[in-house]
């Protein structure tokens, strides 16, 4: 039977929840010395396209793995990680072992939690323009030039405006992540993912800490009032795990050459 | 089991919403090879590359502008070649289907090319 799998915590102990799995099936824990993989029954020959990604189906998923994360540390797998039969499923946690305890170690007692913000970049690119001299006088050198002189100028000019605005990212950035920082074990910054999207980023926080966590982030959204924010959490920790696992072909040990399948754990 | 657990003002939400929509279609699909579409995914691919080349030459370019050892000759010639080189580009991707955004490659942990 494949087994679908949700996630690996830190106990080798029977578990008894009421949260049902992807297609109703009941969530049980595969142990293995002091570790257990927690999965649900599918149907034989299952792959990835008969679980498919729909809402009820990603909730159910979230819903397993935050439901355990009130009792044990869990390294949440990435929705859709189907594994063939129970024997591949021990010798993942066998052969992972070591990794597994580690990352369990790492998050255990924390959740993550998300912050993203929004500044409006038209708004200060424009301010930019108007204000700085150095494109003032690109500006002038443009008007008067012949078509391939006038091409490359633009995209000088371009170019100096992204260099201003990215280091006006990096310190909006550096003031917010410092305040934020101190209340987390580590973190994940994404700067510009769009470009209005000046910061995405990601706190690895001890459960005691969220509330102080919180309050700073209210503190921080008074203070920046043209900017937008968003918090989210707490979630299981996605963001700071960073084992991959293979799958071998045989389910017995596993070696590159066999390598069929491939599930990362994000 | 969502909403308490965000944290936004009301008047945020559709520019967020904007926002997240825009980095996933820029998340990498999964190659999707077969007969009818192999030769827009080298297509895809060759361009991606000409492009990637295009941009640090024309890179390279300004800042040599910057440091201003280029004359005004020079660098006529210069954005010429590169203006029309831009236009058979956008040439080339019509012909081909792709957008600028398809033109990038994600390198994992490395991030975006371009």
């Amino acid at each position: 039977m494949s087994k679908y799998l949700y996630g690996i915590i830190n106990s080798g102990k029977k578990i008894d929840i009421s949260e049902k799995g992807i297609g109703g099936e009941s969530v049980y824990n595969i142990p293995y010395q002091g570790i257990g993989a927690i999965v649900s029954e599918l149907s034989p020959g299952t792959d990835l396209k008969s679980v498919p990604i729909s809402k009820e189906n990603v909730f159910i998923h979230e819903g397993v793995v935050e439901r355990l994360m009130e009792d044990f540390a869990i390294l949440p797998m990435r929705f859709g990680t189907i594994l063939e039969e129970e024997k591949q499923v021990k010798t993942i946690l066998r052969k992972y072992h070591q990794e597994f305890r580690a990352n369990l170690v790492k998050v255990e007692n924390k959740v993550e939690l998300g912050v993203r913000i929004l500044w409006d970049s038209e708004r200060i690119k424009n301010k930019i323009i108007d204000a700085n001299e150095k494109i003032k006088s690109i500006t002038l050198r443009v008007n008067k030039k012949s078509p391939g002189e006038r091409y490359l100028l633009e995209k000088m000019k371009e170019e100096v405006i992204e260099r201003i605005l990215s280091g006006r990212a990096d310190t909006l950035i550096a003031r917010i992540h410092k305040r934020l920082e101190r209340y987390a074990y580590d973190s994940r910054l994404k700067r510009l993912a769009t470009p209005k999207m000046v910061l995405s980023a990601s706190y690895l926080v001890p459960r005691e800490k969220i509330d102080p966590f919180k309050t700073e982030f209210q503190e921080i959204r008074k203070k920046y009032k043209k900017l937008a924010f968003l918090y989210s959490g707490a979630w299981p920790p996605y963001s700071f795990i960073e084992t991959e696992i293979r799958i071998a072909d045989d389910g017995a040990y596993p070696d590159p050459e066999l390598v069929s399948g491939e599930g990362k754990m994000k | 089991m969502i909403d308490e657990k965000i944290i936004l003002d009301d008047k945020s939400q559709e520019k967020f919403i904007q926002e997240m929509e825009k980095i996933k279609s820029s998340l990498p699909e999964k190659i999707d090879a077969n007969p009818e579409n192999v030769e827009k995914g080298l297509a895809k691919l060759v361009l991606t590359l000409i492009e990637l080349i295009r941009r640090l030459l024309e890179k390279q370019a300004i800042r040599r502008i910057e440091a201003g050892s280029l004359t005004d000759e020079e660098i006529e010639k210069m954005g010429e070649t590169f203006m029309k080189l831009e236009k058979k580009m956008g040439e080339l991707k019509k012909e081909f289907g792709l957008k600028d955004e398809d033109l990038n490659l994600n390198l994992g942990p490395l991030g975006d090319l371009m």
